[in-house]
Formats: structure tokens, C-alpha cells, sequence
């Protein structure tokens, strides 16, 4: 329910207007009242004051008995009205009353006598009437005696105008809640339009127009950042899924080629009866055709479980020299026939990597040197250490390849042209060991002159410390930062990629790293 | 009738060459595009059938290169890729046809019919001059409804003559487009097949279809009284 920004922030305005509205209402009354009252009493203090003087005055001409009879009876106007609501009493010090209001006297009334001092007291009571009355108290001091004057005022009036007062606030409180409210559901409605049209926009976007950016420009400057970094993740998302779908569309046109060969060998053969050897010669072919298409389907298989990062690759402690002795056995006698010689060069080199994914790149590396060279050339093997990486050249004296494309000869499927008379592989092969390579954040350079030879340098840091899914793997990704992370190398995000290519992180600290984090 | 492959996946050139061979056809290959080029522009083919992803030169250049010399030898694009967008660049650079592989090989046999027919005007499969039906697809030849037996030979240069029905034939033009180059012919073995051809079709009729043409060569054709 508290889901939704607008009425949060709808709720929190409307509760913190009313608690401060309600406040202020209320401050606002009790200063009212205070003021009311205030009148009262000071009208009050003031007509005790009146009386006071008078009796001070004839007192110094010893007529005080006299007119405090006279103050009983001579008065005016509401004091002479019957319980009109202002009253004044005199009372001795023993309880009598001395004098009193008309007002009271001619409903033979009084009012309570409370405990005096000098000093002004107020109290609000019930009146004769019934009324709320405020009364004042307060003592003089007389030749006959302190003297207490108790002078009365009604209150109806002041009570009438708190009254209309807070009539008039329950009035206006609900109409001022909903107009405000009203007012706060249209600006909210307004200020998160913004978003509403942004999320909009994203959600039009799948995975058939990934091409399609959000619009950074006519976005507000809140929402830039988001934009922004929603476009950067549609780029990537974009090229990651323009990857995969280029390589299962080389993919498939790569199967189209044995597939056919199959297929009309079928067509033909089956299109007329044959002597027994045209139909093992068929088989024969097909079976062939076959081979070559389930070489073709593993390598897709490997570079597909690479991509996503599914193959586990093992670390143990490799040496480098060691794996090439058992890649070079393999290859001994394809080298012989065409009397290709093999030289090695170098020490032991020791590094930390998955065995069968380092004898893959060098059986790679190293038949492509055969593959590719002229008969009675040389291949050189050179171990040794670079920059702290592992390095591993391998060199031969083939066929070279022309610098337009050096820069292909990792795309996948790419060969270069049959013409020049090599048998050509799957085209799958370098691409494989670029991937093993730079999932043990090694690099992997080349250097070709055509008619010459090629060069082609492996680097490996000699902790290799796996990328991406290897290494996460191990455990499901548990903090945040780790899925983050995983999603980043399972994007392949390049900066994250360059960090770890430049050296990145001795696998121990970024274990450290990611446990920290 | 003859047809150049050009295809750089030998296997697969191969058995196409060995089935196309074997449906009468006289066969030339090529393993790249300039090879393929040249062989379109020098060899008398009457169809090419070629692969898009070529070796050298690719297969749509060969194609626009082509049909830039005015060759209009119809031409069946072969492709691994079925995207549209190839399909009419294909047919835009001048193809006639276009398969993708895989594909059947019943299917090619077909469209290489159905371009041969459409070079020379007739629409079926059948092609009839006067009573004499020639069905390419069988290869059954019947004359007036009755059955003609004929060598593979026989009816290659049958089919030649009734593809380029009404038009005069040399000797040389006949031996290139229905017997390989390989195999050095002499051009006088023509002869001996018209002959041996006239007996089977033309002897028990009135009307004679296959015509001498003295300096010339040959033509079949309906004469008109």
C-alpha cells in the first residue's frame, strides 16, 4: 500500500499540514482567549480601582459607612441591571458584605468570597445567573479594617466570540485539508510525470529494439543520471545480444555448408542403384562430413559455454614448458611428415591456470604453425618472462598473414582465404584461445609478415586469477556487489575487463576485495 | 547441355558435379571465383549454378562482372544464408535463381531445367516440336504417342537440339555443349549420332524434324510445306 510514491508523499504532506495547522489553530485560540480575558479583567482592576479610590476619598472625610451604602445603590447602567452580569461586593475581613452591586442586590445574590490578598487574584466560576463568571479578588486596606473587593464579569461574551472562532476553524480546516490535498495530489501527479513518460519509454523497450535510447536531452536533471546509465546498460545489452546473435547466424551458415554435402551425397547416391563400392565410398564421404561437423559443433560448444562463462577452469600450479612437451608429442608427427622442424627455447615457467585450458591454447597455437607453414619450415617455442606475465611465443616460418587482417584472425569463423592453398579448420580455434586466455586475464598479441611467418605471443600473469563466472561461480554470488559484478563481467563490460587485463587485483586481495565489499 | 559449378568446398562440388552428371549433364568446375569467371566467360555453359561465399573473388562480384560482358547465361546463386536481403541483392545483380543451403538436390535439378527451358522459350518440362514430345524431367521421348527408345547419348544431343529448337547448330558448338572437354572429340562423331538419331526419330515418319544445314550444321525443326 505505502508503495507508491504519490500517496506517500500525499500522507506524509497531509500529516504534517494537519498537526501544524491544528498547532497553529490552537495557539491562535488560547491567544484569543488570553486577550478576551484579559479585557475583562482589566475592566474589572479597573472598576475596583474606582471603588477603591472613592472609598479613600471619603474616608479622609470619614464618610466610608455612608458610601459604601451609597456604592450599594447609587450605580449605573449594567450594574444597576439585575444579574446583568457585572457585579461588584465589598466584604470586611469577618465575611460580611459590606456593599454590593444593584445587579446582585436586587436578585439578592452574592458571590462566593474567596481567599484574598493585595494583589489581584482571577478565578472563573459559575455565576448567579448561571453564567461562566470571572471574578477578581483583592484587598484593601481601610481605617475600619481591610476591606475585599470582589468584582464579577461575565464571561458570555468573549465565550461567544472563542466560540464563533472555533466554529469558523472546523469550518475551514476540512475545506483548507482538501483543497491543499487536492493541490499536493496534482503536483505530485505532475512532478513524477517525468518518470511516469521515462518509465514508459523504458517499457517499450525489448529485446527487438534494443537499438532505441531513452531521451537523455528532454529528460529532467533528476532523471539524467538514470537515463543515462539505463542507455549505458542498453548499449551494452545491445552489443551483447548483437554478439550472440552474429555468432549463432555464423553459426548455423557454418553447418548449412556440411549439412548440404550430407544431403546431396544422400540425393545423389540414393537416386539410382550403385555397385557396393559407390556406396561405401558415399558412406565413407558422408562419414567424413559428419566428423568435421561434430568437430565444428564442439568448438561452437566450448566458445558458447565460455561466453557464458559455464566452463569451470581449475586452477593448479602449471608449468608452462611442461604443457608444451605434451602439446609438442601430439603434434611430432604431422611436423615430420612435412618435415617441419620444431625448436623450444626457455625455462620452466610456472603458472597458476586450468591445465586443459592452457594445453587447448598451445595445441591451437601450435598446430596452426604447423598447419599454416611451408614445407621444411621452422617453428620456434620461446618461454620466458615479461613484465611479470608469463610469456610463451610461438613462431613460425608459414605463410604469414597480411596485416588487414591481423585484426580478424580472432573473429569467430573467420579463415583467412582458402586459395592460398591451406586446408582451412573451423575458424573457430583462435577464438577459443583469445577467450581461455583472457579468462586468466592474459593477452595474447600477434605479429605476421606475409610470405614470412607469424608470431603469436601469449601473456599470462603467473597467479591467474579466473574471471567472471569461474570465479564466482564457485559460490552463487552472495553480496550485492558480488552479483553486480558477476552481471558486469557476464556483460563483459570493457573498463571492468581492462582492470583486470592490466593486472588487477593478486587473486588473493580481490577474493579479499569481494569479501570486503 | 553444360553447367559450370563454382564452388570452393570441394566435397561438396563434387557429388553435386557426380549427380548433375548423372542426370545427363555435361559438368565444369570451379573452386574460386576467378576461376569461376574465367570459366563463365570462355566456356560455351548454358548454366552456372554459384556459391556466394567464394574464395578470391566472391561470387556476387563474379555475377555483376559477368553480366557486365553481356553474358546472360542464367545463373542459380548458391548460399548459406537465407537472409532476404542476399536473396534480392542476388537476384538485383543479375541471378535467375536462388537456393539455400541445404538443399534438395531434386530441387536444383529442377531449376536448372526450368532455367535451360526458359533460355530457350518453352515453359514445361515438355518440349514439343511437331508430334515429338521430349519430357527433360524423365527423359522420355515419345513420337505421334509412340515410345523412343534412346542412349544417354542420343538424348543429350536430342535435348540440345530441341532446347535451341528452330536454330541452326554447328558442329563444334554441339560437341562442346553436350561432351566434356576433357575428353578430346572429334567432330565427325556428331554425325554419327544425328544419324543414329534420325533413325530412331525421323525414319518411320513422313515429316522429317532433323535437318542438315550444309555448311552449317544442324536444326530441328517443324518445316513448314
Amino acid at each position: 500500500m505505502f508503495k507508491s510514491i504519490k500517496l506517500k508523499i500525499i500522507i506524509w504532506f497531509l500529516a504534517i499540514f494537519s498537526i501544524v495547522f491544528a498547532g497553529l489553530e490552537l495557539f491562535l485560540y488560547y491567544e484569543l482567549e488570553d486577550v478576551a480575558i484579559g479585557f475583562v479583567d482589566d475592566h474589572m482592576r479597573s472598576e475596583v480601582d474606582f471603588l477603591a479610590s472613592i472609598l479613600k476619598v471619603e474616608e479622609e472625610h470619614g464618610q466610608l459607612e455612608y458610601e459604601l451604602v451609597e456604592i450599594s445603590q447609587a450605580a449605573t447602567g449594567e450594574y444597576a441591571e439585575k444579574l446583568s452580569g457585572h457585579y461588584y461586593q465589598i466584604v470586611s475581613s469577618e465575611g460580611e458584605v459590606l456593599a454590593r452591586s444593584p445587579s446582585l442586590a436586587l436578585a439578592d445574590a452574592e458571590l462566593p468570597i474567596l481567599p484574598s490578598t493585595k494583589e489581584a487574584s482571577f478565578q472563573t466560576i459559575v455565576g448567579p445567573n448561571k453564567e461562566p463568571l470571572r471574578v477578581m479578588t483583592r484587598t484593601t486596606d481601610f481605617s475600619i479594617g481591610p476591606l475585599v473587593f470582589i468584582a464579577g464579569d461575565s464571561l458570555k461574551e468573549p465565550y461567544k466570540l472563542l466560540g464563533s472562532f472555533r466554529r469558523i476553524v472546523l469550518f475551514v480546516y476540512p475545506v483548507v485539508f482538501f483543497v491543499c490535498g487536492m493541490g499536493i495530489f496534482i503536483i505530485t501527479g505532475w512532478a513524477l510525470a517525468p518518470l511516469k513518460k521515462f518509465s514508459t519509454e523504458i517499457s517499450h523497450i525489448t529485446e527487438e529494439n534494443l537499438d532505441e535510447r531513452v531521451g537523455e536531452e528532454e529528460t529532467a536533471v533528476e532523471l539524467k543520471p538514470m537515463a543515462s546509465s539505463f542507455n549505458t546498460m542498453l548499449s551494452r545489452l545491445e552489443a551483447s545480444f548483437e554478439r550472440r546473435k552474429q555468432f549463432l547466424s555464423d553459426a548455423s551458415h557454418e553447418l548449412r555448408t556440411p549439412t548440404s554435402i550430407i544431403k546431396s551425397y544422400c540425393d545423389v547416391t540414393l537416386g539410382r542403384d550403385r555397385t557396393p563400392e559407390e556406396y561405401r565410398t558415399a558412406i565413407r564421404k558422408i562419414g567424413d562430413t559428419v566428423n568435421r561437423m561434430v568437430e565444428l559443433i564442439n568448438r561452437i560448444l566450448v566458445i558458447s559455454r565460455l561466453d557464458a562463462k559455464a566452463i569451470e577452469l581449475k586452477p593448479v600450479r602449471i608449468d608452462l614448458k611442461e604443457v608444451i612437451k605434451d602439446v609438442l608429442r601430439l603434434m611430432e608427427s604431422s611436423a615430420e611428415k612435412r618435415e617441419i622442424k620444431i625448436h623450444t627455447e626457455g625455462g620452466e615457467v610456472n603458472i597458476r591456470g586450468d591445465r586443459e585450458g592452457i594445453t587447448e591454447v598451445f595445441t591451437n597455437l601450435v598446430g596452426n604453425a604447423i598447419k599454416y607453414n611451408r614445407d621444411g619450415g621452422t617453428v620456434w617455442i620461446r618461454t620466458g618472462r615479461e613484465d611479470k606475465m608469463a610469456s610463451v611465443e610461438v613462431e613460425d616460418t608459414g605463410i604469414g598473414i597480411p596485416g588487414e587482417e591481423l585484426d580478424k584472425i580472432f573473429q569467430r569463423f573467420y579463415r583467412v582465404d582458402s586459395s592460398r592453398g591451406v586446408t582451412v579448420g573451423t575458424g573457430l580455434g583462435l577464438s577459443i584461445v583469445r577467450s581461455i586466455v583472457e579468462a586468466h586475464g592474459g593477452k595474447i598479441e600477434v605479429k605476421s609478415e606475409p610470405g614470412k611467418g607469424s608470431s603469436f605471443k601469449v601473456l599470462l600473469p603467473p597467479g591467474s586469477c579466473f574471471l567472471g563466472g569461474t570465479f564466482l561461480k564457485k559460490g552463487s554470488p552472495q553480496t550485492p556487489f558480488q552479483r553486480l559484478l558477476a552481471v558486469y563481467l557476464e556483460e563483459g563490460d570493457p573498463l571492468l575487463r581492462e582492470f583486470h587485463l592490466s593486472g588487477g587485483l593478486p587473486p588473493q586481495d580481490s577474493q579479499k576485495f569481494l569479501r570486503g565489499v | 547441355m553444360r553447367i559450370l559449378i563454382v564452388e570452393d568446398e570441394k566435397d561438396l562440388a563434387g557429388i553435386v558435379k557426380q549427380g548433375l552428371e548423372e542426370a545427363g549433364y555435361v559438368v565444369d568446375m570451379a573452386h574460386d571465383g576467378e576461376e569461376g569467371q574465367y570459366m563463365a566467360e570462355n566456356f560455351p555453359v548454358d548454366a552456372i549454378v554459384l556459391d556466394i561465399m567464394l574464395p578470391v573473388v566472391d561470387g556476387l562480384t563474379v555475377l555483376s562482372n559477368i553480366r557486365k560482358k553481356g553474358i546472360d547465361t542464367p545463373v542459380i546463386l548458391l548460399t548459406a544464408r537465407d537472409a532476404l536481403l542476399d536473396k534480392v541483392k542476388g537476384l538485383d545483380t543479375g541471378a535467375d535463381d536462388y537456393l539455400t543451403k541445404p538443399f534438395e538436390f531434386g530441387e536444383l535439378l529442377a531449376r536448372l531445367r526450368s532455367l535451360l527451358r526458359r533460355k530457350g522459350q518453352a515453359k514445361e518440362a515438355v518440349i514439343r516440336i511437331a508430334d515429338l514430345e521430349i519430357n527433360t524431367a524423365s527423359h522420355e521421348v515419345t513420337r505421334a504417342g509412340k515410345n523412343i527408345q534412346l542412349s544417354a547419348r542420343e538424348y543429350k544431343l536430342l535435348e540440345y537440339l530441341a532446347y535451341n529448337a528452330d536454330s541452326v547448330l554447328s558442329r563444334t558448338e554441339i560437341v562442346e555443349h553436350i561432351y566434356h572437354e576433357d575428353r578430346d572429340m572429334d567432330s565427325n562423331v556428331v554425325d554419327v549420332y544425328i544419324n543414329y538419331l534420325r533413325n530412331k526419330v525421323d525414319k518411320d515418319f513422313d515429316k522429317k524434324l532433323i535437318h542438315t544445314v550444309r555448311g552449317a550444321g544442324y536444326v530441328l525443326r517443324e518445316e513448314n510445306p
